[in-house]
């Protein structure tokens, strides 16, 4: 093999290996992302799956750790010959805290960094429950989109944690985006 | 002042600078890890910690890898100095790496024993136990409270639904239970606590309904109570509370606060090995990177300089002595370079000097060359032959006339010269030579042509130092001259034979004249005149025998046969005979040395010397002789007291047939010359003697 041909493969390897990297550590996804109306707004319904199922994650709640899941959901204008557009965006936090008194768990919502809701929830399965979904969030107002143009995207991911590769390579863990055809009524 | 900035200079600040930013960040990091609270480590300083190990290591793989590649491709060129990088590289690399590997396999050891050591320390086994103890008590609270609830309802179902609250409110006074709340399925409260302001949310209510109910649930707030709920029907459900003692509740936050410090850090406790182990590698990949950084630096500051003086070596040895190292530094290696420099320079100068005197030399050479080139012309076209011999008596070069004169065909080898008849008389003659001596003597030589008279000189040749080197012998062809000289003498001689002899022939012829008239006459006394005329005549054939005598001693003297002997014996035994008539001054010294002489000859030269003097004295005078040494020869005086010698007469005193005496034949002193002549000597008037007639009489020692 020549030297040219080994520095290909080389290279090659290289590729696969990097990209490889994702498939190789399974992380969390969307799962049963909807998009509806309420009243003139757009609403978005999405759950995620596999993040706090993970042993870690279960290990570090109950360790009494506050633990975050963050829910993205933008708006995107696809404009021709340009960079999309964000409209709208909302972030969502899930936060949870396990008391070991009290044997309950206490999960906050904040909606762009705003508190919004606050309960306590007396079992593990409630709390995932609660913890993972995000039910009718309004995202955009119909009133501001244009209804000739049907090139609205509405797409979502959910950030669960920031982790560390191999206890040195920052990375962070959540889901891909996930996409949606916005359709105006 | 000004300050020059180098790119080496700036290079090497940045680089400093760089690492102090980056030991401070380290420093700072690892104090933010000793000084943060235990829950909170591992958590953005952990980060930080992880970007700068991954910064250094690329950083430090980065620099290792390029002087890996750069001392590979050096090494596979074979160039000066890869051999030295590589070593001194590999040097740095373990100097810094080992120290720091093992430092840092030491600290991984120190934090994992000393981590784990601490999760099972018994403070933290308290805590655990303690918790244990906080969960059974609230444990007992809420049996008891799901206890009451169930006792409750079944009291309650057993009544009508219109009594169910007058009978809470009996038995809250009773004290059995401490809160309650009686409410159907919307939440709606159909009878509480009369003190009781809260109320049950959605979600307690929901639980009501469900499988199992509202069991052990706890309310902080207002106060801490243990609440457990159930349906009563299919509308209704009761929810009862148990207040935790204040005392015990205070305490079992403050267990259990501490119990989640300790669950918090448990759960973190790999971060923390990893917080704690990143600390220490991100320390040791520092050092690990300053050490090749340095090691790096310093190799390129060693080699730099290595291997300009490599290529300036080569230049030079190649001839190129222009060539000068570029290289400003003020360490060890800028004073090689300059020692370098300054070296060439002074090679360059000492060639320049050097091809500027071979030129010279060239030059002188080349005119010696032309100088010996017309010499030897000019000797080659001279009349007369010149042989130079070395110091042992070779030949070492002749001319044409010398050849010519000795029969050697100018294509014969010089070195057949001694094998030559001619050569014969010439070798005998340089052969009785004294070093020092100047020879010159006629020789006769027998060539193709006849015989030649040939008046040979010999001469040592000196080198600077004084030694003799060699001899130049000059042969000069003076047959015509001696031929010339030979008549001339005989015409002289027929000259002077016709004089004299005509001198005696007149009283004889006179002598027969008068016996003759005598005897015509009849005179009386014509016996006592024939007596006295034979008488005459007798007298004047012996004047003439003598005089014949002189003659054909000159023509025929008999060979020199020289032998040492003393001068001071041959001056004693041949003045003996005129001491009792003549006066003598002796000068004789005792050591003289033996001189190599014919001792009838130089008898006879003494003789006819002193016989001169004797004579040109009269009958009183002295006679001085003295011997001494000068210039290699062998220096007798003799000095009388006479009239002494006119100027006019001087050069013609040893020329035959020359007298100053009525009856002199003039052969004496020219007999005298040609004896010391054939003894290699010489005879002349001491010109310095003012006291009468002196002679200098010089012999070869």
């Amino acid at each position: 093999m020549d030297r040219s041909r080994r520095k290909v493969l080389l290279f090659v390897l290289l590729f696969v290996f990097t990209a490889a990297l994702p498939v190789l550590a399974r992380g969390p996804w969307v799962a049963g992302y909807s998009l509806g109306f309420s009243g003139n707004d757009i609403v978005v319904s999405f759950s995620v799956k596999g993040a706090l199922d993970r042993p870690d994650m279960k290990e570090a709640i109950l360790s009494t750790r506050p633990v975050k899941l963050t829910f993205y959901t933008q708006v995107i204008k696809h404009r021709a010959l340009w960079k999309n557009k964000v409209i709208a965006e909302k972030v969502v936090k899930h936060i949870v805290r396990y008391d070991t008194l009290t044997k309950q768990y206490k999960v906050q919502t904040l909606v762009d960094d705003v508190l919004s809701e606050e309960r306590t929830l007396a079992t593990w399965d409630e709390m995932v429950g609660y913890m993972v979904s995000i039910a009718d969030l309004k995202v955009v107002s119909v009133a501001d989109l244009v209804p000739s143009e049907n090139s609205y995207t509405v797409r979502v991911k959910v950030h669960v944690l920031s982790n560390l590769v191999l206890w040195i390579i920052p990375w962070s863990v959540e889901t891909p985006w996930v996409e949606k055809k916005l359709v105006t009524p | 002042m000004k300050i020059r900035f180098s790119s080496r200079n700036v290079k090497v600040s940045a680089a400093l600078v760089g690492l102090l930013i980056v030991s401070v960040f380290v420093l700072v990091i690892v104090r933010e890890q000793q000084n943060a609270s235990v829950a909170s480590a591992g958590s953005g300083s952990l980060t930080g910690l992880a970007v700068l190990n991954v910064l250094l290591m690329v950083v430090l793989f980065f620099v290792l890898f390029r002087e890996l590649v750069k001392g590979f491709l050096a090494w596979r060129r074979q160039r000066e100095g890869a051999r030295f990088r590589t070593r001194l590289l590999t040097t740095f690399v373990l100097l810094g790496l080992v120290p720091s590997l093992l430092l840092f396999i030491g600290a991984i050891i120190l934090i994992q024993s000393t981590v784990d050591r601490w999760f099972r320390s018994p403070v933290n086994s308290l805590t655990i136990a303690s918790q244990n103890l906080v969960d059974k008590s609230m444990d007992l609270l809420r049996t008891e409270s799901r206890r009451k609830v169930h006792a409750l309802a079944w009291q309650l179902k057993q009544v009508p639904v219109e009594m169910r609250p007058s009978l809470l409110k009996h038995l809250n006074e009773g004290g059995d239970i401490d809160v309650y709340y009686l409410v159907n399925r919307k939440g709606k409260i159909l009878a509480r606590t009369p003190d009781s302001t809260s109320k049950p949310d959605a979600y307690k209510v929901s639980k009501l309904f469900r499988p199992g109910g509202l069991v052990g649930w706890m309310d902080l707030a207002p106060k801490p109570t243990v609440l457990s709920g159930t349906s009563l029907d299919a509308e209704t459900g009761l929810i009862v509370g148990i207040y935790i003692p204040e005392d015990l509740f205070d305490k079992a936050r403050f267990i259990s606060a501490n119990y989640e410090a300790y669950l918090q850090i448990r759960n973190r406790e790999h971060i923390l090995k990893i917080s704690m182990i990143s600390s220490f590698l991100a320390l040791t990949l520092l050092i690990t990177f300053a050490s090749v950084w340095l090691g790096s630096h310093l190799l390129r500051e060693i080699n730099q300089p290595l291997q300009l003086l490599l290529e300036g070596t080569r230049e030079v040895s190649r001839g190129n002595l222009e060539h000068r190292i570029a290289y400003e530094a003020r360490d060890e290696f800028g004073l090689v370079v300059d020692s370098f420099n300054g070296m060439t320079s002074e090679v360059e100068m000492s060639r320049a000097e050097l091809e500027n005197r071979n030129r010279e030399l060239r030059s002188a050479t080349d005119f010696s060359e032309r100088r010996r080139r017309y010499i030897e012309t000019l000797v080659e076209t001279l009349n007369i032959g010149v042989i130079s011999m070395t110091a042992n008596g070779q030949v070492h070069t002749l001319n044409s006339k010398a050849r010519t004169l000795l029969g050697l065909h100018p294509d014969e080898a010089k070195k057949h010269l001694v094998s030559r008849p001619e050569w014969a008389p010439i070798a005998a003659l340089l052969a009785a030579k004294s070093e020092n001596s100047i020879i010159n003597r006629e020789v006769t030589l027998t060539t193709s042509r006849g015989y030649a008279t040939v008046s040979v000189t010999s001469r040592p040749l000196n080198d600077p130092t004084g030694e003799v080197s060699g001899f130049l012998v000059i042969l000069e062809d003076i047959s015509d001259l001696v031929r010339a000289q030979r008549s001339a003498a005989w015409q002289e001689a027929a000259r002077r034979m016709a004089h004299e002899i005509k001198n005696p022939l007149t009283p004889i012829r006179l002598s027969a004249q008068r016996i003759r008239k005598k005897a015509m006459d009849g005179a009386p006394d014509l016996e006592s005149a024939l007596v006295e005329g034979c008488t005459t005549i007798e007298r004047e054939v012996r004047t003439m025998l003598k005089m014949v005598d002189e003659f054909s001693r000159f023509a025929r003297l008999p060979e020199v046969r020289v032998r040492p002997a003393s001068l001071s014996d041959l001056i004693e035994s041949t003045i003996a005979p005129y001491r009792s008539t003549t006066d003598f001054e002796l000068d004789l010294p005792g050591d003289f040395p033996l001189v190599r002489i014919d001792t009838e000859q130089m008898g006879r030269v003494l003789k006819n010397l002193v016989e001169n003097s004797i004579q040109a004295m009269g009958k009183k005078g002295l006679i001085k002789i003295g011997l001494k040494v000068g210039d290699g020869h062998a220096l007798m005086s003799i000095r009388d007291t006479g009239p002494g010698i006119p100027e006019e007469n001087r050069s013609r005193l040893f020329v035959p047939y020359f007298s100053t005496k009525k009856r002199g034949t003039g052969l004496g002193l020219a007999i005298v010359a040609r004896i010391l002549q054939e003894h290699g000597g010489d005879i002349k008037v001491d010109e310095r003697y003012l006291g009468g007639a002196g002679f200098i009489v010089s012999l070869p020692l």
